[in-house]
């Protein structure tokens, strides 16, 4: 293998700067020319490619985003834009690709395999944490502990009025960002997707809380849950308690990676790279009790990371 | 001679260092301080706790108020046994002075305080920037910063996606977190509460920006920005049968109308009490301590109906009466100024 490319496809999450420069510079250590795709797979199939050098990803491991850009294509989803994408995979002399993304790109990956049977290895980045295969993936730290901040600086106001404040959060499918926030940043409750609220039963436990002279409660709400502004309204209604909202939105999808963000991306960079040159294929990094592990990309794209809803009975357990 | 204090109203960062600069002040002149909680409330009901030393020598870090705050009013209409019990405890707790701490409605009871023949003095407070006779309040720093931090990671993610990021903060009436987070942030546009919305002026703008080759955008609103159907509110029902209010937010309102109108796409944040928590600022922690400190210099020189206040660098007694009474907007100059530097 003389030649691999890299690229990183779909929502953005903080570490994916790290993950480009340990693919590069792993790449470039090991003997290989490195192309970055701009855009991902829209990039790909028009040809926006630049040849990487090991000064090209100086200065950026510790900045959010994605140097070489993302993006959602529609075109890439059809068999012309595929074939186009396999030319340019031909043109440009590339037998192994680095997709950094979730398990959207992921399936775009094994598309563009068929295609032109082109090497393909998956880095899961995403700040849902939702792709089985790995506990963690890139991003996700550096979100929860983003969130917790706010979270930590509505607790500081919220102990001065007789208040709930409803903090929704990124997950539109899943509340890990929820549960993981909930937890740290002592919420009285956490409102996911996969489980449905007693909301009776919430309002009840806020009015007995403050009947007993707690001053404020923190609602953790996912956006695939509910909207936080009917949540808020709800409690409202119900309680006629004031509640106060913010949605925290993509400001969870900015800033600079944590330090596990960084060197979780570096080190799925490196073996990526050094699977790619044993020859393997079509197979994702994840890491499982600290260690790097690889698994079959359509195990991916097929399954599904499960919330651990017992974490649910903890939040209520510490709310009392 | 003893000495009163309390926080009222919104809670902001620099409430903690201001009781500390004020108890600090008070030690060194020999008087006893005494913490009421939870605002008029904590001296209507006679709930206080010491604030000595010990007390107070842990928390300029931190954010909110060591004494908890409410919106209690003891002058509201009704209200008048609340008065009685505040005047009768001002007695009991043997008070030589009262020092508020708040915005215009605690530094409003206050005033009023004082009409009656009570020794009221009071220290400016609101993250919103807009009391009058005086030039900066703390808790508005920290909240620009915290404003601002926020706008630098949206840029991280808009940057990678190509597209416009609106950013709802604070401010009712006045638009200083949004046109001071605005410039700091790099804005490409701002809109506040007194200058008149132009939805197509800033669709034409960022469309511009876009084929100029700026891949991405950045607005930021304040909360008050008058909306051209802001009163419109759908009605819909919950999973438990109730009515919910789906009030439409500026940040939502704005970004479905930029996504529409430009065909760029669009996302949003509402910052919201984020804005008030966190730890001061280093000029937040500055500027409260110095307030508190001429709090306690004023009650020494029998300076009542006065409100500590900065005026360019100095730290000045003003009357409490002018304070609470006009609010400081934004003056069009200086939004004009912010507008120069909206990517061209």
């Amino acid at each position: 293998m003389n030649r691999i490319g890299v690229l990183t496809s779909g929502g953005d999450a903080p570490g994916m700067n790290a993950a480009i420069r340990a693919v590069v510079r792993a790449g470039i250590a090991k003997g290989l020319e490195v192309i970055g795709i701009e855009r991902g797979y829209h990039g790909l199939l028009n040809g926006n490619v630049r040849p990487m050098t090991a000064g090209s990803v100086s200065g950026i491991i510790q900045l959010g985003g994605t140097m070489i850009r993302t993006a959602r294509s529609e075109e890439f989803k059809t068999a012309e834009g595929q074939a186009r994408a396999a030319e340019v995979i031909k043109r440009e002399g590339i037998e192994g690709l680095a997709v950094i993304g979730g398990d959207g790109s992921f399936r775009g990956a094994l598309a563009i395999n068929r295609a032109c049977g082109v090497h393909v290895a998956g880095i899961p980045a995403t700040i849902d944490n939702d792709i089985p295969g790995t506990q963690y993936s890139i991003g996700f730290d550096t979100a929860i502990n983003t969130a917790l901040d706010a979270i930590d600086k509505i607790r500081d106001t919220s102990a001065s009025h007789d208040r709930v404040f409803v903090v929704e959060v990124m997950g539109r499918h899943n509340g890990f960002i929820a549960l993981e926030v909930g937890i740290a940043g002592g919420a009285e409750a956490v409102l996911v997707p996969e489980c449905r609220c007693d909301m009776i039963g919430l309002c009840q436990r806020i009015q007995a809380g403050q009947a007993r002279g707690k001053m404020s409660s923190i609602i953790i709400v996912a956006e695939g849950a509910s909207r936080g502004s009917d949540v808020a309204a709800t409690i409202t209604q119900i309680t006629g308690i004031e509640t106060r909202l913010s949605i925290l939105g993509h400001i969870q999808r900015g800033g600079t990676p944590s330090a596990r963000d960084r060197a979780l991306a570096t080190r799925f960079g490196y073996r990526a790279v050094e699977l790619l040159m044993e020859g393997e294929t079509n197979f994702m990094v994840g890491i499982e009790k600290n260690q790097i592990i690889h698994s079959p990309i359509e195990r991916v794209t097929e399954g599904r990371r499960d919330l651990d809803s017992s974490l649910l009975d903890i939040v209520e357990v510490m709310a009392t | 001679m003893r000495i009163g204090m309390l926080t009222g109203g919104g809670d902001c960062p620099g409430l903690n260092p201001a009781i500390r600069g004020f108890v600090m002040r008070a030690l060194d002149y020999g008087y006893e301080c005494v913490g009421f909680l939870n605002g008029w409330k904590g001296l209507v009901e006679g709930a206080s706790r010491p604030l000595g030393l010990k007390d107070v020598e842990d928390i300029i870090a931190q954010g909110g108020t060591m004494l908890g705050s409410s919106r209690t009013n003891p002058f509201r209409a009704g209200r008048e046994h609340e008065l009685e019990s505040c005047l009768a405890n001002i007695k009991k707790f043997d008070l030589d002075a009262v020092v508020a701490l708040g915005g215009e409605d605690t530094l409003g009871v206050a005033y009023k305080l004082f009409k009656l023949g009570i020794n009221t003095v009071g220290v400016p407070k609101t993250m919103d920037n807009d009391l009058n006779s005086t030039d900066y309040t703390f808790g508005f720093d920290s909240a620009v910063s915290v404003a601002t931090d926020s706008i630098d990671r949206l840029r991280d993610t808009a940057k990678s996606h190509n597209r416009v990021m609106v950013v709802e903060v604070m401010g009712r009436h006045a638009g200083w977190v949004a046109l001071y987070a605005g410039i700091a942030g790099g804005a490409d546009w701002i809109l506040l509460p007194e200058i008149g919305l132009d939805i197509d002026a800033m669709c034409e703008h960022l469309t511009a920006i876009r084929a100029r080759g700026k891949n991405y955008g950045i607005v930021v609103a304040s909360e008050g920005v008058d909306l051209p159907h802001s009163d419109e509110t759908d009605v819909a029902v919950d999973a438990f049968g109730h009515v919910i209010l789906r009030e439409r937010g500026v940040g939502d309102f704005l970004a479905k109308e930029i996504e529409q109108r430009t065909g760029i796409e669009t996302r949003f944040a509402v910052l919201g009490h984020i804005q008030r928590g966190g730890a001061p600022t280093v000029f937040d922690r500055v500027l409260a301590s110095r307030l508190g400190i001429k709090a306690a210099e004023l009650v020494h020189n029998k300076e009542f109906g006065k409100m500590a206040s900065i005026q360019g660098n100095q730290i000045t007694g003003v009357d409490l009466e002018h304070a609470v009474t006009q609010l400081k907007t934004v003056p069009p100059e200086f939004y004009e100024e912010a507008t120069t530097l909206f990517s061209k």
